[in-house]
């Protein structure tokens, strides 16, 4: 029993220990950055590449988003070259941790007790039910009084969030999906290179899968795979566009992956997967990541994005390069545009929508292409003058791939219930990816379950 | 028929016992080594994402997800862990976690054994509807608080700070009470009785008399109170907004980006990251089962 007393000289040691390192953490913390509604400080190096802004003149303001470490500093520029080029207040950028649900719990709880940032970009993913909800605000009466010149915009970003004729968003920069394919491979194969032209019809449906068929080799676990992409709903259905296809009608008030055309574009990656068996899916993958898959040679064809470009470019041991994604009867790829959005009731929406426009015009847009920031520039004029400088180590006609990408855009028809109407869709998903149904039974069995969500959506 | 010699007999009786025991202990014997076997594989799969964080963080960038995977590293990258800590202020964030997890943790032990003391020990009027109102708060999830909670730290201007990461943490722990309370109940009263005859008041027959026959149950809540507060990871994204300002789990988070992650240095932070909570359990452990049984909680 004695060694469990707890003598006052432990006690006195404990509360010296915790003290002192009470008094070692409140030390090092003081450089914070300061808040919204806090004075600047003058410029300052902080850790993490983060640039602090120079001289506070005005009110200060905030904005927000997830970022990695590469484009933490981005925005931090941003901010440093508004306060520099457009002055009057002062902007700092908070970056959020974790993943796009994390930073809509924080950003949810800001707007339902009004203290929200005074911008914030936000997925497109979140943007239906953001509007439903009035958490972003209707920006239309801002842009009208703006002067923006729209003509010079690439029409299929404000689209993607212009909804029932309101503008919600300033897009924050064009996100396609292309084919990444492994040059070395084709070279071993004796397959020539892929066409950069997405008006060339040669390269279709038909070519992908005997493409796709040829660079299939080998057996087990180090077998060669001619094609892979990530198992969702997301990518799979560019097959679906490519047939004229789609999930979901116009209105949003139905599921139509149950249409014929739908349905031959789900049994056209089906046929890849178990008659051809040359498309790498998650069973073979056993939980690996199906874009380390291509960086390491399994694969010869992977459909994504243009975000895996700074990704792709670690490739060291092989020559890769990147090609529109295959006619069918449509050809099309999916537009992914996340976008800059005012809370609702910030403490200065004028304040805010400077900012906006701000991120919008040519600065700013010439700024995210200087520093190698993700996406296509939502300004045409901006695309045209520094097309050299977008979508690095590409060659030129493979830069062009990505640039003309915008061109074939197609929305993804995110609906205010996104997350349970995927949740839903899943295991009819799932079964028809092991093969256990086939793809006009899992296009029935997801409509069962997606047009009552719908209904209530 | 010929009789058994009556010795002999005795000698038979005697041997049966012990080749009972004999086949007794086999029978106990092969049941240790089955059930052995059982926990170390048990143990295998629980250690397995520990091993795989181990592994990956020694891994190059593009050898995450290689197929079949690399248990092994080749080439073994120790840089991965000077690289995680030197990208972005971890030490900062070590500090932060410390300093919040270490306040929260000696607070509560401290409001909790008083509460529980009261209700254990102390007789007033309203005691039990108190108890359980206390353990109906259990119930409610941090959720439900969060949105009233952000405005009042807001009102006295403590978002981007760390006191609603600590305050509420020392003011408001309704299992903390809870177990310390089983535990006090377990304590004699004749030692309160004794000591209030020789003099002492509540606040001392607590203090000298109760709190020092605890340590068990208190070194259990204090592991369970810091291994909480080093993992927290929701409220701190709610509070904070600063880099300087993030704790560990926020900072590991920042590996990863809105389109891609950084695994091996994520894995090589995590494994930072766990030094203190391995510390903490290693230190605390011989009192834990025994404060586990005495307050008769089980995890």
């Amino acid at each position: 029993m004695d060694k469990q007393f707890l003598s006052r000289r432990k006690f006195l040691q404990w509360s010296l220990l915790s003290a002192g390192t009470f008094a070692m953490a409140a030390c090092a913390g003081v450089a914070g950055t300061p808040t919204a509604g806090q004075a600047q400080p003058a410029a300052q190096q902080t850790p993490a590449g983060q640039t602090d802004v120079g001289p506070a003149t005005g009110d200060s303001y905030s904005f927000m988003t997830i970022s990695g470490d590469a484009e933490a500093p981005i925005f931090n520029g941003l901010a440093d070259t508004f306060n520099k080029t457009v002055g009057g207040s002062t902007w700092t950028f908070d970056r959020i941790a974790g993943s796009w649900e994390d930073f809509s719990r924080k950003y949810i709880t800001e707007v339902a007790a009004e203290s929200s940032h005074d911008v914030a970009r936000i997925a497109i993913i979140q943007q239906p039910s953001y509007i439903r909800n009035k958490y972003i605000s209707d920006l239309t009466p801002y842009l009208e009084k703006s002067g923006l010149v729209m003509d010079d915009y690439y029409k299929s970003a404000f689209d993607e969030w212009t909804v029932d004729g309101k503008l919600y968003g300033i897009p924050a920069g064009i996100y396609n999906m292309a084919i990444y394919y492994n040059k070395s491979l084709f070279d071993k194969v004796g397959i020539p290179h892929l066409s950069t032209d997405w008006e060339d019809k040669s390269w279709n449906l038909e070519a992908f899968r005997e493409t796709a068929r040829k660079l299939t080799s080998g057996e087990g676990g180090s077998k060669q795979y001619g094609f892979a992409t990530n198992w969702d709903l997301r990518w799979v259905i560019h097959f679906v566009w490519a047939y004229g296809g789609d999930f979901v009608n116009a209105e949003h008030t139905q599921a139509i992956l149950d249409k014929p055309e739908a349905v031959q574009g789900l049994q056209f990656a089906q046929d890849l997967i178990r008659e051809d068996k040359s498309w790498l899916t998650p069973q073979q993958l056993s939980g690996g990541n199906t874009a380390e898959a291509f960086m390491t040679g399994r694969v010869g064809m992977y459909l994504d994005g243009m975000w895996q470009m700074p990704a792709m470019a670690k490739i060291t041991d092989f020559e890769w390069g990147v090609a529109p994604v295959p006619a069918g009867t449509h050809r099309f790829t999916g537009n992914y545009v996340d976008a800059w959005v005012m809370p609702p009731k910030v403490k200065n929406p004028d304040k805010s929508w400077e900012f906006l426009k701000f991120m919008a015009g040519a600065d700013a847009q010439n700024y995210l292409v200087s520093n190698s920031a993700l996406g296509l520039p939502i300004l045409r004029s901006v695309v045209e003058k520094r097309s050299a400088d977008l979508f690095k180590p590409l060659p030129p006609e493979e830069q062009k791939v990505w640039i003309n990408a915008a061109n074939y855009a197609h929305s993804f028809p995110f609906t205010a219930k996104w997350d349970e109407l995927y949740d839903a869709l899943l295991p009819s998903w799932d079964l028809w990816g092991l093969g256990e149904i086939d793809a006009a039974t899992m296009a029935q069995q997801i409509r069962a379950v997606v047009d009552p969500i719908l209904a209530k959506a | 028929m010929v009789e058994a010699p009556q010795d002999v007999t005795k000698i038979g009786t005697l041997i049966q016992p012990a080749a009972q025991l004999t086949s007794q202990r086999r029978q106990t014997r092969l049941r240790h080594i089955v059930l052995h076997v059982l926990l170390s594989m048990g143990a295998f799969f629980m250690i397995l994402p520990f091993l795989w964080m181990l592994s990956t963080s020694l891994k190059a960038p593009g050898d995450v997800f290689i197929f079949p995977p690399e248990w092994i590293p080749n080439p073994i990258m120790w840089s991965n862990y000077a690289k995680s800590w030197t990208l972005k202020p971890m030490g900062l964030a070590y500090l932060n976690s410390i300093k919040i997890s270490t306040l929260t943790t000696a607070g509560t032990l401290f409001t909790s054994s008083l509460a529980a003391f009261a209700f254990a020990k102390l007789r007033f009027r309203g005691q039990h509807l108190l108890f359980m109102i206390l353990l109906a708060t259990l119930m409610i999830p941090v959720q439900v608080t969060l949105i009233p909670l952000f405005i009042l730290f807001k009102w006295i201007n403590w978002i981007d700070t760390h006191w609603p990461l600590i305050v509420p943490a020392i003011l408001t722990n309704a299992y903390g009470v809870f177990l310390l309370r089983q535990f006090f109940i377990s304590l004699p009263g004749e030692l309160g009785d004794a000591s209030e005859i020789d003099g002492c008041n509540p606040f001392q027959i607590y203090w000298f008399i109760y709190l020092p026959l605890s340590v068990p149950a208190l070194v259990t809540l204090g592991i369970f109170a810091f291994l909480y507060h080093w993992n927290e990871f929701l409220l701190p994204l709610i509070y904070l907004n600063s880099l300087q300002k993030f704790t560990i789990p926020l900072m590991l988070a920042t590996f990863q980006g809105a389109y891609t992650t950084e695994w091996e240095l994520l894995m090589a932070a995590a494994t930072i990251a766990l030094i203190p909570v391995i510390v903490v359990y290693i230190f605390g452990q011989r009192y834990f089962v025994q404060g586990i049984a005495l307050s008769g909680l089980k995890g």
